[in-house]
Formats: C-alpha cells, sequence, structure tokens
C-alpha cells in the first residue's frame, strides 16, 4: 500500500505539467490566503487535478494488470492510490501556505506596515478545512475512477455534486417539495458541509455532521472497493 | 499444477455477444512449459487473463496449486509480462524495476543490488536504467519487461508475445531467460506468434482456433509424436542416405536441399540415425529437431 503510495507521488513528481498546474494553483491560492480568506476554489481544483483518472489511466495503460499480477489485493491497490493522493494534496497546501508566508513577508517590507490578514494559525486551519473536504472529494473521484475510463471520473464528480446541490433550488423552483427535500437530504448525507473551525476548537467533534461525514467518506470508500474488486481487467478490452 | 476445467468466457452484452473461450480444458504441470499458439482473436490473451485473475470465467474452474488465481499467496510467485508495454513511462528504468521489486514482497535492503542483476540479466547498462522509460526504444521496453516479470525467480511465469519487435539479439536474449526459468524449474506460461522460438523452449503447445482447444502437441520427451529431425546431407547422396535410414528402420521423407526429414521422437532415435549414416559414410552435415508448428497452425487438411 505504501509502495502504491510512493508510486502516485513518484508519477505526479515526475510529470512536469501536473507540477507547473499545481504551482500556478498554489501562487492563485496564496492571494487569498494572504487576505485571510481561505484557499478560495483552488483545493478543489487541485484535488481534482491529483486524482484525475487514477484507476482509469493505470488500467488503460496496462500498467494496472502489471501491479496486479504482484501479491497485492484490489483494495491495498486503492488504498494506496487513495492516500498518496492525499500526500499530494497536504503537499500543494503546504506549499500553498509557504508561498502565503512569503508573499506575506515580502508585501509587509514594502508596504511600510500596511494592515495584512495573513496568520499561519489561520492558514493552517483553512488547509485542515481544505484537507478534509478535499479528503472526501477523492474518495468519491476513486469510486468513478473504478470504472469509467480516462477522465470521466471527474467530469462524474462535478456532475454528481452539480445534481444534488441543484435539486433542492430546482424543487423549490418547481414546487416540487419531495425534490427539495431530496436534494437536501443528499447534501447533507453525500456531501455533508462541517464547520471545521468549530471542531478544531473541539467542539461538537462527536457531532451529527462529522458523523455524516465520516458515513459519506466510508460509503465511497466502501463502493469504491466493491465495484473495483469486482472489475474484470483485460488490455486487449481496454 | 495449473487447472483450466471447461473454461468459458464471453465478452460483450445485449445481442454483441463474442464468445472468447468455450469450453477449454488443459493442464499445466509443474516446471512445464506450455506455448499457447492460435491466429489472432483465438482467444489466447484471454486465456492468459483468466490464468492471472484479471478476468473471470463465465463458467468452468481455474486454480494453481488448488488456489485461486488472483490468491495472494499464487502472485508472490507469479512473474507477469503483458504484451502491451505501456507502463509507468515518467519512471527511470531503476525506479521502475525497484517498484516492482517491492511490491513482490522482496527484500528492500537488496533492491538496488536486485534492480542491478536484473538490468544485467536482459543487457539494460546501468545508463540506460538511469533514463525514463518513455525514452526507451520498443527493445528496451521489451527487455525491461522480461526483467521485472523474472525479478526475485518467480515459479509461475506468464509470457504474452515477450519477444515480439524485438531484434535477433532480443529474441535470443528472451529464449536464454526463457530456458534459464525453466532449468530452476519454473512453470511457464508462453504466448507467442514466434513459432520456432515456441518450438526451441516450450514443452507443449496448445492450439487454440475460435475460442476452443483445437489441437495439444507434446514437443518433447516420450510423448512427443509430431517432433521430426531434419539431416542435412550431401545432396548427391541423399537417395544413399534415404536408403541407409530405411535399412535402420526409418522412414526418411526427402525434402529440398539433400534434406531427410526423419520421424524420431527420442533423441536415442536420431542419434541411432546419425550412427547409421556414419558407418554407411554417408556425411551428416547438420541435424535441427523441429515440430513444423506450423503445420499445427494450418490444420492438417491445409498442410502443403
Amino acid at each position: 500500500m505504501i509502495e502504491m503510495s510512493r508510486r502516485f507521488l513518484r508519477q505526479k513528481l515526475g510529470s512536469p505539467a501536473t507540477i507547473f498546474v499545481l504551482c500556478v494553483l498554489a501562487l492563485m491560492a496564496s492571494l487569498p490566503l494572504n487576505a485571510g480568506q481561505g484557499f478560495g476554489s483552488t483545493d478543489t481544483l487541485a484535488a481534482l487535478i491529483l486524482a484525475a483518472g487514477c484507476v482509469s489511466r493505470d488500467a488503460s495503460s496496462g500498467a494496472l494488470q502489471m501491479i496486479l499480477s504482484r501479491p497485492l489485493s484490489r483494495a491495498g491497490y486503492l488504498a494506496g492510490r487513495y492516500l498518496g493522493i492525499l500526500a499530494a494534496l497536504l503537499l500543494f497546501l503546504a506549499g500553498a501556505i509557504g508561498l502565503a508566508a512569503a508573499l506575506h513577508a515580502v508585501m509587509e517590507r514594502f508596504s511600510g506596515g500596511l494592515p495584512q490578514d495573513f496568520s499561519l494559525k489561520a492558514a493552517g486551519l483553512a488547509a485542515g478545512h481544505a484537507f478534509l473536504g478535499g479528503a472526501l472529494l477523492v474518495a468519491a473521484d476513486l469510486c468513478f475512477s473504478t470504472f469509467l475510463r480516462g477522465w470521466g471520473d471527474v467530469l462524474a464528480v462535478v456532475l454528481f455534486f452539480l445534481l444534488f446541490n441543484s435539486m433542492q433550488g430546482l424543487g423549490t423552483a418547481l414546487r416540487l417539495p419531495i425534490l427539495a427535500k431530496a436534494g437536501e437530504l443528499a447534501r447533507a448525507n453525500l456531501a455533508p458541509s462541517i464547520a471545521w473551525e468549530d471542531v478544531f476548537a473541539g467542539q461538537d467533534v462527536l457531532g451529527e455532521a462529522t458523523g455524516r461525514y465520516v458515513l459519506a467518506l466510508t460509503g465511497y470508500a466502501t463502493l469504491a472497493v466493491l465495484i473495483f474488486s469486482r472489475r474484470e481487467f483485460s488490455y486487449g478490452q481496454e | 499444477m495449473i487447472s483450466v476445467v471447461h473454461v468459458s468466457k464471453t465478452y460483450g452484452r445485449f445481442g454483441r455477444r463474442t464468445q472468447a473461450l468455450a469450453d477449454v480444458s488443459l493442464e499445466v504441470r509443474r516446471g512445464e512449459t506450455l506455448g499457447l499458439i492460435g491466429p489472432n482473436g483465438a482467444g489466447k490473451t484471454t486465456l492468459l487473463s483468466c490464468l492471472l485473475g484479471f478476468l473471470r470465467p463465465d463458467s468452468g474452474a481455474i486454480t494453481v496449486d488448488g488456489l485461486a488465481p488472483d490468491d495472494l499467496s499464487v502472485r508472490a510467485r507469479t512473474g507477469y509480462m503483458p504484451e502491451r508495454l505501456g507502463f509507468d513511462r515518467e519512471l527511470t528504468g531503476a525506479a521502475f524495476l525497484a517498484h516492482h521489486w517491492r511490491l513482490s514482497g522482496g527484500d528492500r535492503s537488496r533492491v538496488d543490488e536486485e534492480v542491478r542483476a536484473a538490468a544485467d540479466r536482459v543487457g539494460l547498462e546501468q545508463g540506460a536504467l538511469r533514463r525514463r522509460l518513455r525514452s526507451y526504444s520498443r527493445g528496451m521496453l521489451q527487455r525491461v519487461g522480461v526483467a521485472q516479470a523474472t525479478l526475485g525467480n518467480p515459479t509461475l511465469l506468464f509470457l504474452d508475445e515477450p519477444a515480439s519487435g524485438t531484434d535477433p539479439l532480443g529474441v535470443a536474449l528472451v529464449r536464454e531467460r526463457i530456458l534459464e526459468a525453466k532449468a530452476r524449474g519454473a512453470t511457464i506460461v508462453l504466448n507467442s506468434h514466434q513459432l520456432p522460438e515456441v518450438e526451441k523452449v516450450c514443452d507443449r503447445v496448445v492450439y487454440l482456433d475460435h475460442g476452443r482447444l483445437a489441437r495439444e502437441e507434446t514437443l518433447r520427451g516420450e510423448k512427443a509424436e509430431h517432433r521430426k529431425v531434419l539431416l542435412r546431407t550431401d545432396p548427391a547422396r541423399a537417395a544413399d542416405a534415404a536408403a541407409v535410414l530405411a535399412a535402420a528402420g526409418f522412414a526418411p521423407h526427402p525434402e529440398e536441399g539433400g534434406r531427410l526429414a526423419l520421424g524420431a521422437a527420442r533423441d536415442e532415435d536420431v542419434a541411432r540415425a546419425i550412427q547409421a549414416l556414419a558407418a554407411a559414410e554417408v556425411p551428416v552435415f547438420e541435424a535441427r529437431p523441429t515440430a513444423d508448428l506450423e503445420d499445427l497452425f494450418r490444420g492438417p487438411d491445409q498442410t502443403p
């Protein structure tokens, strides 16, 4: 499993295109971070870029078949990929914070003491929030990547989250309370919104929202393992 | 022992179904080298994928020493080389081999030593190991593929077209590695279109056609009925040679260039034929065993 995580990191760090995109995103993230506004949407984008095609590309290239001929369970392979993506996401968040801190230092030096909203503690909390949100997103993406080809997983994740986020509004607009209720339930259970600041402060750690988060994460991971362990792979058919 | 019992496999659904394997049964004994031959689309790769547990048969059963092919203890002693070499192009040759050494459960402290040894076995230079796989030629990818398959000396080796697209040296190198694995008792399943190579390394071949096991031939040992020996003598004395061999109890078939084809399954028969010719002072320039797998490929009705 650890070997699979290492392989993922080596693949990503060895890809100049991915490194370039992540650097641009980190630079973009450093601006809102410096203004004390978290990561903007760069963390979501980074998680999606890192997770895109994480299983399907291995399957289509034939690398997966070679890996699965080794004494590694399919669940172990998925867990390794998942941990690798999370480790890369962590590196991205740390890099963005580092850039924001450097930017803060430069601005403080040249702005003649203008007030800055950057603080390492706030950036760390924002990174924690982004990491946990990313962990859920990546788990959903991994699930789709076990059976969709190419970058179909990213498209599926976007449509999936867009669908149940719009269901509530659509239900209200169409005066269909059932649709609105279904949307609300789907959003609460499949993409639960959590006040991580409170959780980090020790409040409501074992509350309903964190329970839903853990359940959703476990659900995506379990579904991914179930689908992946049933899948067949023949490079002649990909 | 690998056991395949009444295995069938179909691809596709909703009316567009293709039967890839139809009621295939065979056994591969421990230490045996089995060749899978047959035309394109015959089901060889599907059978190999089923043997490795990548595909599940629709019906029938496959076991390796009584275990499922995807059992981790089976995989711990499996080496596999796929036909399509589209793996991890971003990794260097050394990183790729080290990755597979660690995945196979190899001792991490010996990784550098094993990678070097594996590269040496397939003639990959240290400089090449430091380069990324995307810069490798087809022949080099083939070599690194063979190196990863033979890492840790697996006792089960599945090779899918291991020498396709390589130069003659590469072909010889792949053959040497297969013979080396065979000498240490590995059970090998080889899927290849290179019939002369199959003939050189395999103990037995199965001919698949339209997903069915059409024919089976033993190439080595007492049961090798299809094997013959081509004797090359002086063309001017081919008739004498035929007469001497006929008198010694053989039934030689004259072929072009002064060659005589002799049905001789055992090495002892070949030695006896050569001795008879030497005693009659008929020179023998070459004695080459052959199983004429091309005939097997053509089928009995199409043999010229």
